[in-house]
């Protein structure tokens, strides 16, 4: 924009220049956008016109077909009419094909118009009965563009005046205003600095607005201010500069370069060793003594003066030059010298040329840098000595941590070698015939030795993992054992508190996977034992699903809810923390040590997973995790379902459940067996189905029926359905329970009612399918797994019946559990204390296996192995390790050491004859065993009111066990009558109901039914508050069954 | 002789003709004409069908009385009111269903002895829905009589291409307004033809308002529009003389069939214009005369084709007969004798048959 400018003539005042600037800029930015704005208008109406006239064209061919077709010409006229009164047609012409125009309408000649626009369309018809369209005629449309035309030139006229208009407001209301705010005000600051110029310091301007123009008033001020400001300011420098000279702590002065001294503050004359500045400068300059009394010069040699201004011709200054001089009294000191060239230029040519020179005393910083070089000499070797310290102090800690992991381990060993007593020895005191009392008490030692073994192992996991020395296992496993075992452990639990245990498992899932069967199985059980606990009603459901596959391995995500307490927000985030449960109270109302949720994460993290929970306190929680796990290339049984499912495919199946859970699931696996599923969820709707298909000839085959139902019952829907007339046969029933399977049984007997099968809750798809097949009687192809171990466990306990076992052990305890618990089995059972004891006793006798325990005094497990399998005639000799440890690593310690097989202590009945099964078989020479009797139980026949049968079968057929029961029951129960009859008297009818109980249960333990069922009728008749002959004459029934009993067990204790 | 014979039917007195005249038994017949007895633009057409009726009055001996609506089918009920109303009710009134009106007309006479026949334009099916058919509700409404055109005009279009030899049909059609239900019928004879003869096609068929001028102005851009075709034809004489003035100004040599044989179209036949037309439309009135006689001496027509006679009876004049149809239908109507049709005068198996030839081959 400097164009228009410069057109104005350069004294024309600022506001004149500024005004016609922006006069000509609003007029040229007016006028531009006007010109463009009216040409777009224009463009958009003729684009407007020329697509009105293809539509009307359009339109027009089409609504003209039909009367041109017919040729009607009065309707063509008309239509053309129609459109006449369009003001921009200025043509319009209907023409016939090898006719001609038909009909045309002319307002203006084509040839009088200027650019007309012109369409053309072709008018088709096609005649009915589906010939092709043809081209009959065409429409022809012109229009003028004058209108738009007219209509825009309009416009432009207007928004010309208008921006003119706008212009000439603006110019003027700009002039008038400038002339005001700006030019006024400039004038007074020019007067103000014209003032200022001839040297009136003190001129100042008024301020009269806060606009730029009186800010710069204000800034013109204040330079005012400034001015006289630093025109004092220059004065007391002066004065300043000069003090700092005389005052400085360091040396200043000016040298020439033939030595001579122009100037020196008192500070160099004292560095110097002279009184005043003015004695040096004589000095030097030769005025006073001239030479020194050393005969040395008094300030710098000649060499160093040559030095001085060779470093500054170089370097245009001396920075921290080190020189020694030699003060007045001949002492040497260090100086550091800082330089420049006077007045900071080098000298050009002649001139005095000099410098400014600096100096500082150094000297008792040069002595501190000698100390430091010395120093630093012994740095180096205090390093050496220390780092071997440390090295020592890492050997130690290394040293001590081991020594915490043998610790850890010895105290496992030690905890556990007790621990498996007291689990062996009350486990086989249970089973001696205590009275309820002491099986009570026994009971509940054995319970809180279980759940300390359980406190210990949640430790013990807890420090393998602070350590970091917990190992997964990886090897192959099936989910469904995981499962199965899952539902034993925590269904029991369940079970006692009447929840319902629900498994959600969707069709699909792998069921071989590679992982650690044992940790997966630790994780679900501690929450599953978890929702279970802290669940009073409801249900407790365990869900798996696939989340995703890949080659060879899947990730899983399991989910355990339940319907509990729940747990409030702000104890969700610490629940994995380690020591810490929902809250203090929870922990002395449940147990537990609270590491369970900490050692879940560690391990589903391991498993490649993470482990979560959600929940609402009141309605329950929902604890979920992932996990990773291998897949086996080969999938051998993952279909088992599907192929054995093919015998179930299209059998009816009616449900009722009324747990929607549970039928939700029953439908989901019915239906991926295949079969066609029916789903109701009480007792009367299942009995109307049943009907109602039977009437429809689609009668159902199974009925899969649960068992507690409200309203009716599963037995009575039985007993109901049992009535029910029926054309075809009536569906296999399976009775659902997760209850007592017994008290089913017993109730369907008492109503003389069958059910084909019972089915205890949770079902899995394996269980399932299994027991359909079998209820339908149809081909069974795989036994379940649970079958099929259990089995196999009866076949080979029959077979250990007979061998010769030696139990290596040091704990006394342990040796008596370890004979005990086999000789139950018939196994001989010969023990010795440690490894050379064991060792001494193999070569005397002939054995059909080892238990060795790991740790023992003199000789340890894996050195008597090793010892032992060094002799080829024990080379096959089965060994079978006793661990306490429970390490990751001590099977393969075991294994390494030559045995054969490994059991963790504490032991497990079942477990540990197992695994002797799979080792060990007698010898075909060993003959009868001395600890089987050949008949049982033929002394106890003859005994009066007793069936011993089916007792003695309850006790494992053990005589002994049996006779001392015998014996108990005689000493406690001798003297019921007495008693019963004076807590009568006392009025103690809770105590006489008590007695009467306690008499029921220990009778029919014994298998003196009659004295049981006469304690029950009379305990009833306590109950309800009987009269007293009615009760009298009870008392009367149980003594004269009790009598025989007595005198019988007497005479058979007597008799031995 | 026209004039004479419509005074004296619109002077609505009793028509005494020929040698029965004075009959006892003679049966007296009237018949409500929607026309007007005397010509006012409308075409002769009603004066033409009372004046054929008349003839076969004489013919047979009966009294005819002839009412005229002129157009006003107001009028028309009111004069059929009246007949209902007298006290000497005639033995039968025949109708035309005009503007609809029949239907109101049969419900006039339901409550009277007087036996009705309808004629020229059937009852829509609408209106037999309401009222039922012949003698079924109505007992004493004993038939109707109607133009078989579809054979008419098939019969046309054999002629025409007679006419046109070894060429294939290429026929343009103009027939009258889709309102009208004789266009179709007529519309579909000329197709049916030429759908039975396997050659040649229909190239269009284009609806007119019968007139002339309409004919002539759609025929000059369908000319064009197919310039090869070789027959051209109109539903009635009037737009094919139209179509003939469009022919001529082009130049072109087409056939130009018409349909009425009209006095002009004969004299176009003359002097070499149209090809063939068909007549006369006006001869239904004869043919309800010639069933009404039969009926009454005990011959009902409901045995010989039913109670619903479409009669087939047009008669396709070309140059060459044109004089012999022009003499014995124009010039000497009133000399007609229709006794040759009665079969109680001449006996014959069969349906009745109306073959205008035998008119016209004996003059």
């Amino acid at each position: 924009m400097r164009l228009p400018i410069r057109l104005i003539p350069q004294a024309t005042s600022l506001h004149a220049k500024l005004v016609l600037a922006l006069a000509i800029l609003v007029a040229l930015v007016a006028a531009g956008s006007a010109y463009v704005l009216i040409e777009r208008e224009r463009e958009r109406r003729f684009l407007e016109l020329e697509g009105r006239a293809g539509r009307i064209a359009e339109l027009f061919s089409r609504s003209v077909a039909y009367p041109l077709w017919n040729v009607d010409r009065a309707a063509i006229d008309g239509q053309l009419a129609a459109l006449a009164p369009n003001p921009e047609v200025a043509e319009f012409s209907v023409t016939a094909v090898g006719y001609g125009t038909v009909s045309a309408v002319t307002k203006l000649r084509e040839a009088d118009l200027l650019d007309p626009i012109v369409r053309v369309q072709a008018i088709e018809y096609a005649p009915p009965g589906g010939a092709k369209p043809q081209k009959i005629g065409e429409v022809r449309v012109v229009m003028t563009r004058g209108l738009v035309e007219q209509a825009v030139a309009a416009a432009r006229r207007v928004i010309l005046a208008l921006v003119a208009a706008i212009v000439a407001v603006l110019y003027a209301a700009t002039f008038v205003l400038l002339r005001r705010m700006v030019g006024a005000p400039i004038q007074r600051l020019e007067a103000m600095v014209d003032r200022i110029a001839i040297g009136d310091l003190d001129a100042r301007c008024a301020i009269e607005s806060g606009d730029e123009l009186g800010r710069l008033a204000v800034r013109v001020n204040t330079m005012a201010d400034r001015l006289r400001d630093s025109a004092r300011r220059l004065r007391d420098s002066e004065a300043t500069y000069r003090g700092i000279f005389e005052n400085s702590l360091e040396g200043i002065f000016r040298l020439d370069r033939s030595g001579g001294l122009h100037d020196a503050n008192p500070a160099l004359a004292r560095l110097m060793g002279y009184a005043t500045s003015a004695e040096l400068m004589a000095a030097v300059n030769g005025e006073g003594g001239n030479a020194s009394p050393t005969g040395r010069p008094p300030l710098f040699t000649p060499a160093q003066i040559e030095a001085q201004f060779a470093a500054l011709a170089r370097d245009g200054e001396i920075a921290g030059m080190e020189l020694q001089l030699t003060r007045a009294d001949g002492s040497p000191i260090w100086v550091q010298l800082n330089a420049r060239w006077q007045g900071g230029v080098p000298p050009d040519g002649g001139g005095p040329a000099g410098f400014d020179g600096l100096i500082t005393d150094i000297t008792s910083r040069k002595q501190a840098l000698e100390d430091l070089r010395s120093h630093r000499d012994h740095l180096e070797e205090a390093v050496r000595e220390r780092t071997a310290q440390l090295v020592d102090a890492m050997k130690r800690a290394e040293v001590a941590n081991q020594a915490k992991s043998e610790f850890l381990a010895n105290m496992s060993h030690e905890i556990r070698t007790p621990m498996n007593a007291i689990l062996g020895m009350s486990y086989l005191a249970l089973e001696s015939g205590l009275n309820p009392q002491q099986h009570d008490y026994v009971q509940k030692v054995h319970r809180s030795a279980e759940s300390l073994l359980g406190i210990i192992n949640d430790i013990l996991d807890f420090s393998k993992i602070e350590a970091g020395q917990l190992d997964m296992e990886q090897i192959p496993f099936e989910l469904g054992d995981v499962l199965d075992n899952l539902a034993n452990l925590v269904g029991l639990k369940v079970e006692e508190k009447g929840l319902e245990l629900v498994f959600v498992l969707p069709p699909g899932l792998p069921g071989m996977l590679i992982g650690d069967p044992l940790r997966l199985g630790q994780v679900l059980l501690n929450l599953g034992n978890n929702a279970a606990k802290f669940t009073d009603r409801g249900e407790v459901v365990v869900a798996i699903e696939e989340l995703e596959r890949e080659a060879g391995s899947v990730l899983l995500r399991f989910e355990v809810r339940d319907t509990g307490v729940g747990i409030a927000a702000d104890q969700l985030r610490r629940l994995f923390q380690p020591f810490s449960q929902a809250d203090a109270s929870t922990s002395r109302r449940f147990g537990g040590t609270g590491l369970g949720l900490a050692i879940g994460r560690h391990l589903v993290q391991k498993m490649g997973g993470d482990i979560g929970v959600e929940s609402t306190p009141g309605q329950g929680s929902r604890f979920f995790f992932s996990a990773r796990f291998g897949m086996p290339p080969e999938r051998r049984r993952v279909d088992r379902a599907r192929a054995a499912g093919e015998s179930l495919r299209g059998v009816r199946v009616l449900v009722a459940d009324d747990n929607d859970s549970a039928r939700e699931l029953l439908l989901t696996m019915s239906r991926t067996l295949g079969m066609q599923v029916t789903v109701t969820g009480d007792g009367e709707a299942a009995i109307r189905a049943v009907v109602e298909a039977d009437a429809r000839d689609e009668p159902f085959e199974l009925l899969l029926l649960d068992w507690k139902m409200p309203g009716m019952d599963g037995i009575e829907c039985v007993r109901r359905l049992a009535q029910a007339v029926q054309r075809h046969r009536p569906p296999t029933v399976l009775m659902l329970t997760a209850f007592g399977r017994n008290e089913v049984l017993r109730q369907l007997a008492q109503q003389k009612l069958s059910v084909a099968a019972t089915l205890t809750k949770p079902v899995t798809p394996s269980t399932l399918l299994d027991t359909c097949l079998a209820a339908l009687g149809r081909t069974r192809q795989h036994l379940s797994r649970g079958a099929l171990r259990e089995a196999a466990l009866t076949g080979k306990l029959a077979g250990l019946a007979g061998a010769r076992v030696l139990v290596v052990e040091d704990n006394l305890f342990n040796q008596e559990v370890a004979r005990e618990l086999l000789n139950r089995v018939g196994i001989d059972v010969r023990v010795a204390g440690n490894g050379s004891e064991a060792l001494e006793l193999l070569s005397r006798e002939d054995f059909d296996g080892v238990l060795m325990d790991c740790q023992m005094p003199v000789m340890d497990g894996y050195a008597a192995t090793r010892a032992l399998r060094a002799e080829p005639r024990w080379r096959d000799l089965p060994v079978i390790a006793l661990t306490a440890n429970a390490m990751v690593g001590d099977r393969e310690k075991a294994i390494a050491a030559g045995m054969n097989d490994h059991i963790a202590k504490p032991i497990k009945v079942q477990e540990m004859l197992a695994t002797l099964a799979r080792w060990v078989r007698p010898r075909a020479v060993a003959g009868g065993s001395p600890a089987s009797p050949p008949a049982p139980g033929a002394a106890f026949r003859a005994l009066p009111g007793i069936d011993s049968g089916a007792a003695l079968a309850a006790v494992m057929n053990d005589d002994r066990l049996y006779r001392r029961l015998l014996g108990m029951f005689v000493e406690q129960e001798a003297g019921f009558v007495p008693r019963f009859r004076s807590a009568c008297l006392a009025g103690d009818w809770g105590r006489a109901k008590h007695m009467t109980h306690d008499l029921k249960g220990v009778a029919a333990s014994v298998g003196a039914d009659a004295v049981s069922a006469a304690a029950a009728a009379l305990e009833a008749a306590c109950g309800r508050g009987a009269e007293a002959n009615e009760i009298e004459a009870l008392v009367d029934a149980v003594s004269r069954a009790l009598e025989p009993v007595i005198t019988g067990v007497r005479a058979l204790e007597t008799g031995t | 002789m026209d004039r004479r014979t419509a005074l004296l039917a619109g002077a609505a007195t009793l028509c005494p003709a020929g040698r029965v005249a004075s009959q006892p038994s003679a049966p007296r017949v009237v018949f409500l004409n929607p026309g007007e007895p005397v010509e006012r633009g409308k075409g002769p057409h009603w004066r033409m069908t009372a004046q054929l009726m008349a003839a076969a009055a004489r013919t047979f001996g009966m009294q005819l009385e002839v009412l005229y609506a002129e157009r006003d089918h107001l009028l028309m009920l009111r004069q059929a009111e009246s007949v209902a109303q007298r006290d000497d009710a005639p033995d039968y009134v025949v109708i035309v269903n005009e503007k609809l009106a029949a239907l109101q007309m049969l419900q006039m006479f339901a409550r009277t002895s007087v036996k009705v026949l309808l004629i020229h334009n059937d009852l829509t099916s609408e209106q037999r829905r309401e009222i039922g058919n012949e003698r079924e509700q109505m007992r004493n409404w004993i038939g109707t009589a109607t133009t078989d055109e579809a054979r008419a005009e098939y019969r046309l279009m054999e002629e025409l291409c007679r006419q046109l030899g070894d060429r294939e049909p290429l026929v343009i059609g103009i027939t009258g307004d889709r309102s009208t239900p004789v266009s179709l019928e007529r519309a579909q004879g000329i197709s049916d033809f030429i759908a039975h003869g396997g050659r040649g096609q229909v190239l269009q068929l284009a609806f007119g308002d019968w007139s002339e001028a309409d004919g002539e102005s759609k025929a000059n851009i369908l000319l064009s529009r197919y310039p090869k075709a070789n027959i051209i034809w109109g539903a009635n004489d009037s737009m094919a003389l139209g179509a003939l003035r469009a022919v001529k100004a082009r130049g072109a040599r087409l056939l130009v069939g018409g349909t009425g044989a009209w006095p002009d179209a004969l004299t176009s036949m003359g002097e070499g214009g149209l090809a063939a037309s068909l007549g006369s439309h006006f001869f239904i009135g004869a043919w309800a005369m010639v069933l009404l006689h039969d009926y009454h001496h005990g011959l009902d027509f409901a045995a010989r084709g039913g109670v619903t006679q479409k009669l087939d009876y047009m008669y396709v004049v070309n140059r060459d007969n044109a004089p012999h149809y022009d003499q014995a239908v124009y010039k000497r109507a009133a000399a007609l004798d229709f006794s040759v049709y009665s079969k109680i005068l001449h006996p014959k198996a069969g349906g009745y048959d109306f073959n205008l030839a035998l008119l016209v081959r004996n003059t």
